[in-house]
């Protein structure tokens, strides 16, 4: 293997001295580290909601509890407080949904056309009305802009969750009333309006006409079982009340990662940020510096000496590798200062990002023997390497790709790569786990590397 | 009795044996590109492959330096079989591309210095063969200076210096001074000239016959796939110019002049009233002959034909052949 030194170092040199071959090879993925740092720092926005809000009764600012009697401008009690369906949007959707009010709905969607607001909401007339209704359900309508799927998903998932906080409220709410009126049955008071005498009272009642008319065996056994009927309903009534907490609000989600950290949306991009840094690198950079050779005419001139084809696959290889890892372990750092990623997650990668690294180089190499021009070789990198991203589950989960699409996924070491950061950095997974995935990886490198140097000896 | 038919080429060469090319044949498929050439060049001595474009020269020279397999025949250079020995043989052999090969992006030195260490020189001798050779490039003021950054001239001196690196015993140079304007082609010309001078064996590809004719110890002229003639510059260029010579009949008629300029193997090309032009082989020595034998004849003068279009008529006539 005679040579693969001197070459190592001249590319070294090269790449150094080279601006082209500086930015597209080490200063690229950093620049796009940042870009997507700075794409996911405004991840804490508000949502921008237009409302319009047919609840609110015209020209008058006030809302009473019982409205204009048409149903409109209603309140709803809620924790002890009144709220009107304007004060109840305002008050339930926090900080994380900025509400733009409008009138008419031509220019709320005319500001969602062109991106003022993210969506809009339509509150109708008797909103709140219906709330309070026992027998009622009311109804929000929701105008998303479908154009960008993402951001319209995002945000139905945020307004819904919003939502939902208004409707937990008012279900409590109302399972509080509905047991608070059972209560009266039992111990007597108001009843929706009317005032009742409790089935505790009726019992006491009972017990005393059982006292008065203990000479009279018969009525007193009818009198018995009738108290024995009012404690049976007493008991009954109450199971029912827990029973009606429990079924209206039986669902409460406690939400938190794998790794036992909350979710961040930034850092889910850290292992796609590293692996797509070592693809780029990785098919790049051995692409370019193997063709460089032949651009530049002297691919015919090392043919006569002792530097063999394997061995410049070798240094053409290690240089890339350096490369790889410089920008890994420089971005580990980075986001390991930035996140909370522990050690261990970030010290199991690098063997990953070495093996994953194999893959992306063999692939340039392959990618070199049928080129001839550096140009060449950077469009069919990008090429190669923009479906590998988009397939590999990156971007869009794998799991919900068509079946064909999943397993033509499995057949890119890239994916591979992605589930083995992933799990080194986010899922914390044991480390047999990511020595299975890294097992995977480095049968692929090996593979893509013997054919690119077999490819090479030949076309090259 | 002049000898005016085809001549017998002399194949002289100078020192021993160093390149030994016995009937290389090689195909692209169906296309024949080299059909049984036969070479033999010795110590020293510049060899020079003239050709039209694809004329095989480029094919015949990558077969020589092992980057290309023949498809059938047999070549050694310094005594190894360049099919066998080809590990061997890329040791004692140079290359200069006919594109500048360099690093753009090293300087002059740093190009010669890895391409000595690729060929296994190390420390002072590197060194000073490095300095050695900038020396003779005349390049010792611009050793730091990226490769890139040099003029034309200067990259293609860098490039024949790094085919001299370690010394070989034979150096191929495939057009040397193509896209070079005449000054630093002339002083490319004598680096070449002095590397013969230093006992290398030089075999130089090129399409330009001044060229071939001022390097060149001999000349092997290429057209598809064959030497089609292969002699000294001076020989070669006998053969190929032909000239004309214009002659004033006076009292001879113009069927006396026709019979006597047939029986020479001449040919008369126009007569514009008592001028006749007459051109064919060794015409200056004819047209002696015509008039020692007819001195009512006047010649008027003798003029050469351009070495180029006499080139071109050559291979023209080849190519009828």
């Amino acid at each position: 293997m005679k040579g693969w030194k001197e070459i190592f170092i001249k590319d070294l040199k090269i790449i150094g001295r080279n601006r082209l071959l500086l930015t597209v090879l080490i200063l690229y993925p950093f620049v796009f580290m940042a870009v997507i740092a700075l794409t996911f720092s405004r991840t804490n926005q508000p949502i921008r909601l237009g409302l319009i809000n047919y609840d609110e009764p015209s020209g008058s600012v006030l809302s009473g509890e019982e409205g204009t009697g048409d149903g409109i401008g209603e309140s709803v009690w809620i924790q002890g407080e009144p709220y009107a369906s304007a004060e109840l949007i305002q008050r339930f959707f926090g900080e994380t949904i900025e509400i733009k009010n409008f009138e008419e709905e031509a220019a709320a969607t005319e500001a969602l056309r062109k991106g003022r607001v993210d969506a809009i909401l339509i509150i109708p007339a008797g909103f709140v009305h219906q709330l309070k209704m026992l027998n009622e359900t009311a109804t929000a309508h929701l105008i998303l802009d479908q154009s960008n799927l993402v951001k319209a998903v995002a945000t139905e998932t945020n307004i819904r969750g919003a939502l939902s906080v208004i409707d937990r409220a008012i279900a409590e709410n109302k399972v509080r009333m509905v047991v608070e009126g059972l209560s009266v049955l039992i111990d007597g008071g108001d009843f929706f309006g009317h005032q009742v005498i409790g089935l505790r009272d009726v019992v006491q009642d009972i017990d005393a006409i059982i006292e008065v008319l203990h000479d009279q065996p018969d009525l007193t056994q009818k009198l018995l079982r009738a108290r024995e009927l009012a404690s049976s309903v007493i008991q009954d009534i109450g199971e029912a009340a827990d029973y009606l907490k429990a079924t209206a609000m039986p669902l409460e989600v406690a939400v938190s990662g794998l790794a036992g950290r909350e979710l961040s949306l930034k850092e889910t991009m850290v292992p796609t940020l590293i692996g797509l840094s070592t693809l780029w690198t990785g098919i790049l950079c051995a692409s370019i510096l193997m063709v460089m050779e032949e651009e530049e005419g002297m691919r015919r001139r090392l043919r006569l000496t002792r530097l063999r084809s394997t061995a410049l696959v070798v240094s053409k290889s290690l240089v890339s590798l350096t490369i790889i890892f410089l920008q890994a372990m420089t971005m580990c750092v980075i986001v390991g200062l930035i996140f909370d990623i522990p050690a261990s997650g970030i010290l199991f990668s690098l063997p990953v990002i070495a093996v994953m690294s194999f893959s992306s180089i063999g692939i340039g190499i392959v990618i070199a023997a049928f080129t001839r021009e550096v140009t060449s070789a950077i469009v069919i990198s990008v090429l190669i390497a923009l479906p590998i991203f988009f397939i590999s589950g990156a971007v869009y989960p794998l799991s919900q790709m068509p079946v064909f699409m999943q397993i033509l996924a499995k057949c890119f070491s890239f994916t591979w790569g992605i589930e083995a950061l992933s799990g080194a950095m986010l899922r914390g997974d044991p480390a047999l786990i990511i020595f299975k995935y890294s097992g995977v990886l480095l049968l692929f490198g090996l593979f893509f590397l013997a054919m690119g140097t077999v490819l090479n000896r030949r076309l090259g | 009795m002049l000898d005016i038919l085809p001549i017998e080429f002399k194949k002289e060469r100078k020192g021993p044996l160093v390149i030994k090319v016995e009937s290389i044949v090689k195909e692209f498929g169906k296309f024949r590109v080299l059909d049984g050439i036969e070479l033999r060049v010795g110590k020293g001595e510049i060899y020079g492959l003239l050709g039209p474009n694809g004329a095989g020269k480029t094919t015949l020279i990558n077969i020589l330096c092992c980057q290309l397999p023949p498809t059938r025949g047999e070549a050694s250079i310094g005594g190894f079989s360049i099919v066998d020995q080809k590990d061997r043989v890329r040791r004692i052999i140079g290359l200069v591309p006919q594109e500048v090969s360099l690093y753009k992006k090293l300087t002059v030195e740093e190009n010669l210095r890895i391409m000595g260490s690729l060929q296994g020189l190390r420390g002072k001798e590197l060194q000073s063969k490095i300095e050695e050779l900038l020396e003779w490039a005349g390049l010792s003021k611009f050793s730091s200076r990226l490769a890139g950054d040099c003029s034309v001239g200067m990259r293609q001196a860098l490039n024949i210096a790094m085919g001299l690196i370690h010394s070989p015993q034979a150096l191929f140079l495939d057009e040397p001074t193509s896209g070079l304007d005449p000054l630093a082609r002339k002083s490319l010309w004598e680096l070449i000239k002095g590397l013969s001078g230093r006992g290398s064996t030089l075999v130089i590809a090129t399409h330009n016959l001044l060229e071939a004719e001022k390097l060149c110890d001999r000349i092997g002229i290429l057209n598809h796939g064959k030497i089609a003639m292969e002699d000294t510059p001076r020989q070669i260029r006998s053969k190929l110019t032909e000239a004309q010579a214009t002659v004033e009949l006076g009292e001879i008629t113009l069927g006396e002049l026709k019979e006597a300029v047939r029986r020479l193997n001449l040919e008369i090309t126009s007569v514009h009233g008592k001028a006749v032009t007459i051109v064919g082989p060794e015409i200056r020595e004819k047209i002696e002959i015509i008039i020692g034998r007819m001195p009512e004849l006047k010649l008027i003068n003798v003029e050469d034909y351009n070495l180029e279009d006499a080139f071109i008529k050559f291979i023209e006539s080849e190519a009828k052949r």
